[in-house]
């Protein structure tokens, strides 16, 4: 189910919330594990099993680990990742093997194609740092599978993530406090991302998608740089739209979930943009592979190691494809060149140009994640920076009327993506407090606006569902 | 100061939370104390999707989730109004950014691939002369009926909007040459659209189908083309122009653009015939309907060419009853729908299939328990498949 569909809004949350509610504290979770598994089921009736098999395997991997003796707790929690790999592998991997095999062999193996479940990374994720916790000592086993079925079904941030470490809400699934002040606060962030993901992600996903899906050689290199800008916004705000409601939703329901995005648009270096974007993912690779790895309290060479397997497997978990893997080590090496014989010339630079550097290099970076086709990747990018570079606008704007409307949300994309004009609204409403009931008629704005959008509109994927 | 802004704070606070619960409980409150509505959508063009009844099988394969949310979408209070409202904001939107990107040429763009020509107002597709995306479709289909024990093939070529660039009409003899190439053992014939005159004489403003002119000029065409020029065809015994508005496909597409029209129609006296659709003996179409009720013929408001001459079906099979005449298969989309009893007055019995619905093991049938003299293909060059379906999947007579 679709934060942003019709389904969930006027039926499942009302509901949901309803049932929640009028329950005692002691049958909350079992309400919210239940409709997390409803929540998931509904978009993926078949891969349910998939994910309570997952539940009930880690729930006793973990049960184990803590009762085992030292010697024998390592064993478990190999087996434990082995195990949680082996799915997310098979599931999420398999094709891409079975491609590679092909090419490299030129045997055609005629398998059926496996199907990817929603969400499976992000779960796979939770459940791994949870069982290494528990191996680690970090945090105590969970002995109620409702509980930790709740954990790690949760509806609001299952299929999108945030990443959330059991270690992070461990307190909160045992006892955790409800309040209006809180809830109202959870209404007003997931109308935020609401609005984020159904008025600009969308519309700007309109423009992205309809000119790559154009042939290369009919898109000029301004048409280009438009889709490419047009999906750098896309992401951000159908991600950080997504978290936005995933942290409102876990509001409404007295949680606190950690924020996933800081304004990464607004960075100055890849490091800083890396600090901003997707924040739970930085965190649980730096906390369960290159901290592990040794970090970069190691030999030069091993650091050099560490940042590119962690690029590597940041670009894999994205997705199964070279154009990832790619995508990975692109960030790799630049990071490695940003912190090494790059990092006195960059700050020698004025901030101004450091922005426009990190933008033009995060610019590339979604180009060379979104274009799967590394053929036609290379021909991008070549004509983006000026190979072949042609500067009409191609074909497709004078015969695509949704397209050019879908135009000026580019602007409005690019106007919210820094904290600035909130932060003018803020330092204004304490001056003029007329503002106030403005600010709430621009929530209930962006709510109405939203509503209208998705009665008219059919076009409403979300991009994150396939990592 | 900050206690005032505390207490108005608040109260926002409660306005906007009842506010919140009110539009996402609506629905299901409506829902449940009055019932789903159940009537026409004007802007779409169909009815209101209705809450779906759960079944297992339904839900595993999706198909309940993906009903109960296009029907909470129609359910919603207001939802056509606010479409409406969503589309006339889109079209400022189009109005104030268009003047920066599009050319200057003489096709206007109005909706997405709509466009009206020079200043007329028939919302009009652009020319598009690239077969080779239909190619193997079209290569399919001469495959098909090439290897069929029918002696005598012919096509009808509807030029349409799209096959024709009125900027340079002449474009459309290649592209009717190219096609006509892909069937070398059939005759072929087209609409003669010689320029943009042409095609407003012979079409809708707002829809995709061909008008009365346009239609007629085909069953005479046609009608010539099988069976030679002497072939004496009906004439109209009366021209009729309804108080309705002509409501087309590429109306709802670029709404609100305005490009209205009043519903015109020949009158034709069929000799006597039996049809029958999918195998029920019935009246082909409305056409005597809406001329002899006196309520229909003098009704106003939105009239569909599909209500008119009659839905799209698998198979309509006519009767003529004239041993003399051969039997003929008539493949076409709804373009065929305004001409098929023309047609078959000229045969002695006449099979009108839309490949769309009609299933490979019908058509097959048909063919080997009679004895079929003419095939006709009449495309219209939006596709090239004119194959009936391997699945059976027939729409039923509405």
């Amino acid at each position: 189910m679709l934060f942003s569909s019709l389904t969930f809004l006027t039926a499942f949350l009302p509901i949901v919330l309803f049932l929640y509610y009028i329950a005692d504290k002691r049958f909350r979770n079992a309400i919210l594990c239940l409709a997390s598994l409803l929540f998931y089921a509904w978009g993926e009736p078949k891969f349910i099993v998939l994910m309570l098999v997952s539940i009930v395997a880690n729930y006793f991997f973990a049960l184990w680990i803590s009762k085992a003796k030292k010697r024998s707790k390592k064993p478990l929690l190999i087996l434990s990742i082995f195990f949680n790999i082996a799915l997310l592998g098979f599931f999420k991997y398999f094709n891409f093997g079975i491609s590679i095999f092909e090419s490299v062999t030129g045997k055609q193996l005629n398998l059926p194609l496996i199907e990817l479940p929603i969400g499976i990374s992000f779960y796979t994720f939770q459940i791994l740092s949870y069982v290494v916790d528990v191996y680690r000592g970090k945090v105590k086993v969970q002995k109620n599978i409702v509980t930790l079925a709740t954990y790690i079904a949760l509806f609001p941030q299952l299929i999108a993530g945030p990443i959330v470490q059991y270690s992070d809400v461990e307190k909160q699934l045992k006892d955790r406090k409800e309040s209006l002040d809180l809830f109202i606060e959870g209404v007003k962030r997931f109308v935020l991302g609401l609005a984020k993901k159904v008025i600009i992600a969308n519309n700007v996903a309109y423009i992205a998608d309809t000119l790559y899906a154009q042939p290369i050689a009919e898109v000029s290199t301004i048409g280009l740089w438009l889709a490419a800008i047009a999906y750098t916004l896309q992401i951000y705000f159908d991600f950080s739209g997504y978290s936005d409601m995933a942290i409102g939703l876990g509001k409404m329901f007295g949680f606190n979930f950690l924020e996933n995005f800081n304004y990464p648009y607004i960075a100055t270096s890849i490091k800083d943009f890396w600090r901003r974007w997707h924040i739970s993912l930085s965190k649980w690779f730096r906390d369960y592979i290159y901290i592990p790895l040794g970090g970069n309290r190691v030999s030069k060479l091993k650091w050099v190691r560490n940042i590119m397997i962690v690029w590597m497997l940041t670009g894999l978990w994205h997705g199964a494809n070279w154009n990832f893997i790619l995508w990975g080590l692109f960030y790799g090496v630049l990071l490695l060149l940003e912190g090494t014989i790059l990092a006195k010339p960059l700050s020698k630079l004025p901030t101004w140009i450091r922005y426009i550097l990190t933008m033009f290099i995060v610019v590339i970076g979604w180009t060379i994640f979104r274009v799967e086709h590394l053929s036609t990747l290379a021909a991008t990018l070549g004509k983006m920076l000026g190979i072949n570079a042609s500067f009409s606008l191609s074909e497709v704007f004078y015969s695509n009327y949704t397209l050019i409307t879908s135009l000026p949300y580019i602007l409005i994309g690019i106007l919210f993506v820094s904290p600035y004009l909130r932060k003018a609204f803020c330092k204004l409403e304490q001056k003029w407090i007329w503002l106030i009931p403005v600010k709430y008629l621009i929530y209930l704005g962006m709510f109405g606006l939203t509503v209208v959008f998705l009665i008219s509109s059919s076009y409403n994927p979300f991009i994150y569902f396939r990592f | 100061m900050k206690r005032r802004a505390r207490r108005l704070e608040d109260k926002c606070r409660i306005v906007f939370l009842l506010a919140f619960f009110l539009v996402i409980t609506i629905t299901p409150i409506k829902l449940f104390f009055f019932g789903p509505k159940d009537k026409a959508l004007w802007l779409e063009g169909r009815k209101t999707t209705q809450p779906p009844t759960f079944t297992t099988d339904s839900f595993l394969s999706g198909d309940y989730q993906n009903q109960l949310e296009k029907s909470l979408a129609d359910q919603m209070p207001a939802s056509e109004t606010l479409k409406t409202e969503y589309l006339l904001a889109k079209n400022k939107v189009f109005n104030l950014v268009s003047p920066f990107i599009a050319p200057k040429s003489n096709y206007t763009l109005v909706a997405d691939d709509l466009f009206i020509y020079a200043d007329g107002d028939y919302l009009v597709r652009k020319f598009s002369d690239d077969l080779n995306e239909i190619e193997s479709e079209i290569l399919d289909s001469n495959d098909f009926y090439s290897s069929l024990p029918i002696k005598n093939k012919y096509i009808y070529f509807i030029t349409t909007d799209g096959t024709v660039d009125f900027d340079n009409p002449s474009k459309t003899n290649d592209f009717i040459n190219k096609y006509s190439s892909y069937f070398p053992d059939f005759k072929i014939s087209s609409l003669k659209i010689d320029n943009y005159l042409d095609y407003e004489k012979y079409f809708y403003k707002n829809d995709h189908h061909w008008n009365y002119e346009g239609s007629y000029q085909g069953y005479k065409d046609i009608i010539s083309l099988i069976l030679g020029e002497k072939e004496k065809v009906l004439k109209p015994i009366e021209k009729v122009t309804f108080n309705y508005d002509t409501l087309g496909s590429k109306k709802r597409s670029a709404y609100p653009f305005p490009s209205e029209e009043k519903f015109t129609v020949y009158r034709f006296e069929y000799p006597k015939h039996k049809s029958f659709v999918d195998s029920y003996q019935v009246e082909y179409g409305y056409q005597e309907g809406y001329f002899e009720d006196p309520e229909l013929r003098n009704g106003s408001g939105d009239l569909y060419y599909g209500y008119f001459y009659g839905p799209d079906v698998s198979v309509v099979e006519y009767d003529f009853s004239n041993k003399k005449k051969g039997n003929l298969i008539m493949i076409g989309y709804s373009d065929t729908n305004a001409i098929n009893t023309l047609v078959a007055s000229h045969f002695n019995k006449t099979w009108v299939i839309d490949t769309r619905f009609c299933s490979l093991a019908t058509f097959n049938k048909i063919v080997s328990e009679n004895k079929i003299d003419y095939l006709l293909l009449v495309p219209n060059g939006s596709g090239g498949r004119y194959i009936p379906k391997p699945v059976d999947n027939p729409k039923g007579y509405e």
